[in-house]
């Protein structure tokens, strides 16, 4: 599970940092700074492109988690 | 060998190294599989969910979506293949109105196939003599039959709808039978309310 402390980078696997929402200048932001900014008012758009790749990430990681083997 | 049992053995590989996180080694084995089993729709999803989770990238991210628009493609009664294509599209292409569209296509799978699941409970708790149970069945499936057919849930030809429901809110739901299971749960109806007022 994704903490607040982590940093965007270790949290974004190196495909997902193919994806054109992924900006290398957010990557040593932590997740909640990220979430922060995502979050502000007007939010800002990279940070939300950001959020949404590390949940995409962990719930990809979570998959493989859920199940028995 | 490409037996039932020897398939099952490769996917708790699979799943193995994905919690263990050697998502290269997983995909390995789901590219073994893939080769034995290419109509398999869940293959594909997790070929898909692996390559996104690669730290050096062997496929593209395109490559990543074209195999999720295959499972859709392949199996598309299966909400899986749609619901992991719309996570795609929002999160990594940031389209939430195509994410939207795959998301509406999955979720209608789904309420089906759970439909299908609470008529095939609610007939086997009947023979079962577990009638309030199946009653239980029975309402969860009219509320989800009404989600799926607003529009054709008010009124029939004669004015009167089939059935009355108080949903959880509270609302009175009018629901007219039709559809795949209309007779099934006719029938279903006529064991539980053998009493029941028919309107002509």
């Amino acid at each position: 599970m994704e903490e607040d402390s982590d940093i965007a980078d270790d949290l974004i696997s190196g495909s997902l940092k193919r994806s054109k929402s992924y900006h290398e200048d957010y990557g040593k932001k932590t997740y909640k700074e990220i979430k922060e900014l995502a979050a502000a008012n007007p939010p800002d758009p990279k940070a939300r492109q950001m959020k949404k790749l590390i949940e995409q990430a962990e719930r990809l990681r979570q998959k493989g988690r859920g199940r028995r083997s | 060998m490409t037996s039932t049992r020897s398939f099952k053995q490769k996917l708790t590989k699979v799943f193995r190294h994905w919690k263990n996180e050697q998502h290269d080694l997983a995909l390995s084995e789901v590219e073994e599989l893939l080769k034995s089993w290419p109509g398999n729709a869940q293959l594909h999803i997790l070929w898909a969910s692996l390559v996104q989770l690669q730290e050096q990238p062997s496929h593209g991210l395109d490559e990543a979506k074209e195999a999720l628009q295959r499972a859709v493609a392949i199996d598309p009664n299966s909400p899986g293949a749609a619901i992991e294509l719309g996570h795609y599209l929002d999160s990594v292409e940031d389209n939430p109105r195509a994410a939207s569209k795959a998301f509406t296509e999955g979720i209608r799978s789904a309420r089906r196939l759970l439909m299908d699941g609470l008529l095939g409970q609610a007939r086997a708790l009947l023979q079962l003599g577990k009638r309030a149970d199946a009653l239980k069945c029975l309402m969860e499936w009219l509320y989800l039959a009404n989600i799926d057919n607003p529009s054709g849930g008010n009124k029939s030809a004669n004015g009167a709808p089939d059935i009355l429901l108080r949903d959880p809110t509270g609302q009175i739901l009018a629901i007219q039978l039709k559809g795949p299971f209309a007779v099934k749960i006719e029938e279903l109806l006529q064991q539980l309310f053998p009493e029941r007022i028919l309107s002509e």
